[in-house]
């Protein structure tokens, strides 16, 4: 007879036999996400009626993203034949048999499909008049379709307190994205995570540094607006605001850790995430001081986009992935194997989201402007 | 006056009226059964002292249940405590009163009976991972034959007949005992009524089912 021997730590056997149960696919999910915060920046600035010229730009992006969200979990998903189960029976509401509040159910099931619709319906009126015009230019009937009858700038000037209504709506609903899945990571038992406080708060800042910092790229690669430092002011000063917000959760998330378990053998375990968190907040530094330098030098906004958005990739791989490294005893780590496939995944995912990037593009006048009284 | 009845309408009001009775006797039988199983409540003792890690619960948890090579309902840890005494604890799970694992599940699959049993409807589960995720004692595993969360169900299917969980009858020391907490002539209250016991992780809020005596502290994490 013998028992098995653990690398080390303290480890649950089912744990130890497969200790990373979300996948890497979730990770990529997470920053799928981040088309929810382009839709909220975008409900946001519409209420307020700022960013109007890059509005297409992040309703396009964001509608693409949001869409082929559920497609990370999916993927992560054991038995995915019963998914559509979820769709027609979510458990929202606590019974008996099953107490408490599913945040899968809410945000798979109710949250995403409202969100979509109002999308969808958003993006439509908001293209609708735009859609008239290439209809005109170009004869093609799908984009009579497309422009829901909205064939004059009268129609259309109408057509704003609706799409208020449905910006208010959408923003409402989008803030449950923000902070999500780091709000589902606190119903777990994984040690990491429910000894994480700052955790929504990280993710919440994460989301829109990711946001902005592919909006700036996309400015630079598209061209949407004349690149001067002007028109690009308000992304960059956010860039600035949100790295430094993530490099201060990240060190209070530090602390808070070494606070309640500094010299217990728990400790040990968050020492398992420092290396990446130490490589997300030199890459936080880059995007925070690069920004701040972009109002001498531009081109710099590149560098702070890129170094933003790797600053995410990397700490999202560390809290999602490496977290799960961790036992549930908190008295054990272990370097998990990713099976290739999983990569694959991610990147089919980020292909989709991509694809339909570039089909929404070209259907949508993407860098339109429109002013009241001037037309487009 | 008399009304004429045809022989077709008697057979059909027959057939209706045994249709009837069928089905408000199943109601009744489910209802009481329903009942009956409510005023139960499963629970398991494990006396650590009395463990000497045969792993014969482990072997037959596995061979009635058919739980896959490298997954676990049930397993038995083995502890050195302070004065280099070894100690083996038996652990699965706990059926929780207020099971953490059953909060996150999106369908509903994984539920609590009213008998105390958590189980999970494999037909309703998608296999996300939250259960297993949530769960604070490790005792779900993904099924790689059903594709679904899998854990230990008392054995349902052999206490619904009145027999023992695997792990009870082949406990060749006692060191597993099983019963019904609600009925204090239950060997298993009648034990509980007069022994010191200890539970796991009371901290998370779980009020787990599972009642230790003899527990070491370092197995309690």
């Amino acid at each position: 007879m013998s028992y098995p021997e653990y690398t080390s730590g303290y480890w649950y056997p089912n744990n130890f036999a497969e200790p990373v149960i979300w996948m890497p696919v979730v990770f990529a999910y997470s920053l799928i996400i981040s088309g929810s915060a382009l839709l909220f920046i975008a409900y946001l600035a519409y209420m307020l009626g700022i960013m109007r010229r890059v509005m297409s730009l992040m309703l396009v992006f964001g509608l693409s993203m949001f869409l082929v969200i559920l497609l990370g979990p999916l993927a992560d998903l054991r038995a995915p034949d019963n998914a559509w189960k979820l769709m027609i029976g979510p458990r929202v509401l606590p019974s008996e048999a099953s107490p408490g509040f599913s945040l899968i159910a809410f945000q798979g099931a109710i949250a995403w499909p409202l969100v979509a619709l109002i999308s969808i319906v958003f993006t439509l009126l908001y293209f609708s008049y735009p859609l008239h015009l290439r209809y005109m230019e170009t004869g093609n009937p799908v984009y009579r379709i497309l422009s829901l009858g909205v064939s004059d700038e009268r129609k259309y000037a109408a057509l704003e307190k609706p799409l208020k209504v449905l910006a208010f709506i959408g923003s409402v609903l989008l803030i449950t994205w923000l902070v999500y899945p780091a709000t589902l990571f606190m119903q777990t038992s994984n040690f990491v995570w429910v000894n994480s406080m700052a955790l929504p708060f990280i993710f919440f800042v994460e989301e829109i540094l990711m946001d902005i910092a592919i909006i700036v790229l996309a400015i630079w690669i598209l061209k949407v607006v004349k690149l001067e430092f002007n028109s690009i002011k308000p992304f960059i000063a956010i860039i600035a605001i949100v790295s430094a917000a993530a490099i201060v959760s990240l060190l209070i998330q530090v602390g808070t850790w070494y606070f309640m378990f500094g010299g217990s053998p728990y400790y040990l375990a968050f020492t398992h995430l420092y290396g990446f968190i130490s490589l997300a907040l030199i890459l936080y530094l880059i995007a925070f001081a690069s920004s701040l330098l972009s109002a001498r030098y531009i081109s710099l906004s590149i560098v702070a986009s890129i170094a933003g958005i790797l600053g995410v990739v990397v700490s999202r791989w560390n809290f999602i992935v490496k977290a799960q490294e961790v036992s549930v005893t908190g008295l054990g780590v272990i370097e998990a194997h990713i099976p290739l496939i999983e990569y694959a995944l991610i990147a089919g995912i980020f292909a989709i989201g991509v694809f339909l990037i570039i089909v929404l593009g070209s259907v949508f006048p993407v860098g339109f402007e429109f002013k009241r009284g001037e037309g487009l | 006056m008399t009304q004429a009845v045809s022989r077709r309408e008697v057979i059909k009001t027959m057939a209706k009226s045994a249709v009837a009775l069928t089905v408000s006797l199943a109601a009744i039988k489910s209802e009481a059964s329903s009942a009956e199983r409510g005023k139960r409540r499963w629970a398991m003792y494990f006396d650590v002292s009395k463990c000497y890690g045969c792993m014969a619960c482990v072997v037959a948890c596995a061979a009635e249940n058919n739980v896959p090579i490298g997954s676990f309902r049930t397993w038995v840890e083995r502890h050195v405590v302070g004065d280099g005494v070894i100690v083996f604890v038996p652990k699965q799970c706990n059926h929780c009163d207020n099971p953490p694992c059953v909060r996150p599940c999106p369908t509903g699959a994984t539920f609590k009976r009213d008998d105390g049993l958590v189980l999970v409807n494999d037909d309703l589960c998608i296999g996300c991972g939250a259960c297993i995720e949530a769960c604070p004692y490790g005792a779900r595993y993904a099924n790689p034959i059903k594709g679904v969360a899998d854990k230990c169900t008392f054995c349902e299917h052999r206490i619904h007949l009145g027999l023992l969980p695997a792990c009870v009858e082949t406990c060749p020391t006692g060191a597993r005992v099983f019963g019904d907490i609600s009925d204090p002539e239950s060997v298993i209250s009648r034990i509980l009524a007069k022994t010191a016991t200890q539970r796991l992780k009371l901290e998370s809020g779980a009020e787990p089912m599972i009642f230790y005596r003899d527990l070491p502290e370092v197995a309690n994490k």
